[in-house]
Parts: C-alpha cells; structure tokens; sequence
C-alpha cells in the first residue's frame, strides 16, 4: 500500500511563503450563514416533500416504472430521427432547471422519451409529475429568509399541490426548526458589533431550543461572543469544551482562530 | 449540533445508517461553501450552488457510511454542479477570486496590515488554483487544504486512489510553479470588489 503523500503544509522541503500562505488558506472559511441555508434548504424540502423526500419505497417503485418505461420507450426512441433537444428539469421543490449534470438529468416523464434507466434512476421517482403553478406557492414567500436566498428562491419555490401537500407535512417540528435557524442567524448578526446582545441571544436561544438542531451553532456564537467581550478566562473554558465536542464542526476554526489570538 | 447518532436525521436502510440530506447540510454546508469558493464560484453563486449540492445529496438517498467521507462525497456533488453550472454562468464568475479574497480579508487579522497580508495570501492561493483543470483542482484542494486522506478522496470522487496520487502529484507541480510566479512577480493591485467590500 502507497503511503499517504506528506502535505505541503507539511513538507520542511517546500518553500516557507508557499507554506505560510497555504496555511493562511487551508484556516481560512468564508463564512456561510448555516441558519439561513438551513432554513431555506429545510423551506425547499418541506415544499417538495411529497415528491423529493417520499421515501424508498417510491424509489422502489420508480425504479421499476423506469425499467419498464425503458424497455417500452427504447423502441420508441430507437426510432426518432434525431435525439430530443435538452428540456428544463424540476428540482425536488418543482423549480425549472437547466439540465447541468446526470443528478439533475432531463425530466423523463416531460420529455418525449425516455433515457438510459442508469442515468436517471436517482431522480426519477423523487420529482413532482406535475409542473408547477407559479402562484401556488405565493403564501411560502414569507419564509424565506434573506433578500439574497429570494433570488434563488424565486424559481424554486414554484412548487404544485404535492409541495403543498408536503408542506403542510412539516408541521410543527418544520416551524420550530426554522424559527431557531432565524433566531440564531440574529444572533450570530450581532457578532463584530454588539457581542453583548450577541451572547444573551446565544444563551436564550440555546435555553429555548433544547433539543433544536443547533445546540453546537448556539455555543459556537455565544464563545465567539465571550471572546470579543474580553471575558478571556470564561471563552478559553468554554472554547475547550466547544473544541472537545465539535472538533471539527463549522464554527470549530473560528473559536480556534479566536483562541489563537493574543 | 447533535451527535450524529440523533435518529431523527438518520434513515435505517439495511444496515448502515444513512445520513439524511439535512443532517448533511448541518454539518457540511460550510463546507460545500468554501470547496465551492474554491473551485471558482462567485459569493453571489455559493449559495444557490449550497442548496443545490443538498438538493442533489437528497435525491440520491443521503450518504451511506463506507470508504468516502461525508465531505469527500459531497465533494464529488459539488465538483459536478460547480463544473455544470460554469459552463452556464461563465460570465458571472469571472470575479469570483476577488470576490472571495475580498470577504476572507475582511474577516481574517485584527489589523489593517495583518489584513492585507492575508489577502495576498489567500489572492495568491486562489491565483494559483485558477491554474489548474478542475479535477486536479479538487483533489489538491481536498488534501492540502482540506486535509483528506486520499483514500477518502478517491472513494468520494469515486476514482483509483492511483489517479487520486497522479492527480496531485501534477497539481502540486502546477500549482507551486504559479504560487513562484505570483511571489516573484509585481504585486496586483486590489480589486474594486474588495477596496469596496472589505
């Protein structure tokens, strides 16, 4: 068995401004707000749920509609004088896409025939049938949750009756999970100007969300806080246990960064 | 975060647990944000690519434990919606570098000298990935930056862990002869995008 390649970071043989400025990029993380991701992935999946999270046994039963579909369309298709053009496909919350990849391969229950079973068999059984009305989804708008992430949403959120459906699946424990990824994206806002409400955000959220989903983003703002509130000796306790629980969590290289600093 | 042994973000599906697309996103959007950052996509794109990596992590049934990492199998998602998405968007990436240097140098060092030291640093990193094809790009930016194994990285992009060492042997060749480039040559002065965002 070959042995595993020392890293450059590593490497006493490389140059040290190579060295030095690959470290500089390998702690470095452009931040990315994970409340309000989570939230609008959480708001996609609820709206699509019927069709994009219905479970193994609707895979099941694609699987076998596409095998079928194949064997009856291949012929069908053998025949075309020419192959279909690329048509839009539906994401699992109903949005019309480019076709860019086999994961997000053409519809074959819009197109005019079918495809390889391999190509799509992830897929198949997961979108909606149906396309879309652009107003049906009006009332989910509210949700989501920055100007930037409606950008995107404005044509994802397009879903049909079964994201309405699934919607009305999510139910109470959906509310709660998106109003703790709210809660905590307000929080986390107020880090680098006012870690003092930053805190008292951190520790009444994570006293109400107690068994929510975000227990380590909770610690992780309110240690951050801790540390540009100068409270050194109660950051650099807490950042160890933060650093024993979530070593490598998301928010484990700021808190590091933060401990690193004199 | 929960452990994740939590089962309401597991599916039991013969055998292994599987992590669900919203466990993953929990715990690897970052990730996904900064992987995607550095293959070249542009801050405005990094969140419509996230979302989109996790869409396609659901449809696929979520990640089943085994060779591959979580990360390095989301990797491999990222690399095809990234490389997908370029050839559609090329125009609006073309300042995807400056744009990410701009808001790393905004949060890195206390101090305005400090600041720009990590800029240049990050600047010339991202300089020098530009330079590579996009699957040597990933897998040098998986195991030297990201710190993967090779193992994890070959079994996540789903290629021999052979092509995964051949992958980096030449990237790391390319890629330091750019970074001696950069360090040798005159300093670039700074983008519009960061002189305004940072």
């Amino acid at each position: 068995m070959t042995q595993e390649p020392t890293r450059l970071l590593d490497d006493v043989s490389a140059s040290a401004g190579l060295r030095r400025d690959l470290a500089a990029a390998a702690r470095q993380r452009v931040p990315y707000d994970a409340g309000a991701g989570a939230a609008r992935f959480e708001a996609s999946l609820a709206k699509g749920a019927s069709a994009a999270s219905s479970g193994w046994g609707a895979s099941a039963f694609g699987i076998g509609a596409l095998i079928l579909g194949g064997l009856i369309g291949g012929g069908l298709w053998l025949s075309r004088p020419e192959a279909p053009a690329p048509v839009p496909v539906l994401d699992s919350v109903g949005a019309a896409r480019t076709a860019v990849s086999p994961d997000m391969s053409p519809e074959t229950d819009r197109a005019p025939a079918p495809r390889a079973p391999q190509a799509v068999v992830q897929d198949m059984s997961q979108r909606p049938v149906e396309a879309p009305a652009p107003e049906e989804a009006a009332d989910d708008m509210s949700e989501k949750p920055a100007p930037t992430a409606a950008r995107g949403d404005a044509k994802k959120v397009r879903a049909g009756k079964s994201a309405a459906r699934g919607a009305g699946r999510g139910g109470v424990g959906s509310a709660d999970y998106l109003r703790e990824a709210r809660g905590l994206q307000t929080a986390r806002g107020f880090l680098g100007r006012d870690p003092a409400e930053a805190l008292s955000r951190a520790e009444a959220g994570a006293a109400e969300f107690k068994a929510g989903q975000f227990a380590q983003e909770w610690e992780g703002v309110a240690v951050l806080a801790l540390f540009e509130l100068n409270r050194r000796n109660e950051a650099e306790r807490r950042a160890a246990g933060f650093l024993t629980r979530y070593p490598n969590g998301p928010y484990a290289a700021q808190v590091r960064e933060a401990l690193d600093r004199p | 975060m929960k452990d994740l042994t939590d089962t309401r973000h597991t599916a039991k599906r013969d055998g292994p647990q599987v992590l669900d697309a919203a466990r993953l996103f929990r715990d690897h959007a970052e990730f996904v944000a900064n992987f995607a950052i550095r293959l070249g996509v542009g801050r405005p794109e990094v969140d419509d690519v996230v979302q989109e990596v996790f869409l396609v992590a659901h449809r696929r049934g979520g990640f089943v434990p085994g060779p591959a990492r979580p990360t390095t199998w989301l990797a491999e998602i990222t690399l095809r919606v990234v490389s997908a998405s370029r050839r559609k968007l090329r125009r609006s990436w073309e300042d995807a570098d400056t744009e990410a240097v701009a808001a790393a140098s905004a949060q890195a060092g206390s101090s305005p000298g400090e600041q720009a030291e990590a800029s240049e640093a990050l600047r010339r990193v991202q300089q020098a990935l530009d330079t590579l094809e996009e699957g040597k790009r990933a897998v040098f930016i998986l195991f030297e930056l990201e710190g993967e194994s090779c193992e994890a990285i070959a079994a996540g992009l789903g290629i021999p862990i052979g092509t995964v060492y051949s992958r980096l042997h030449k990237a790391r060749k390319q890629f330091m002869e750019a970074h001696a480039r950069l360090v040798a040559g005159p300093p670039r002065p700074l983008a519009r995008s960061q002189t305004v965002t940072s």
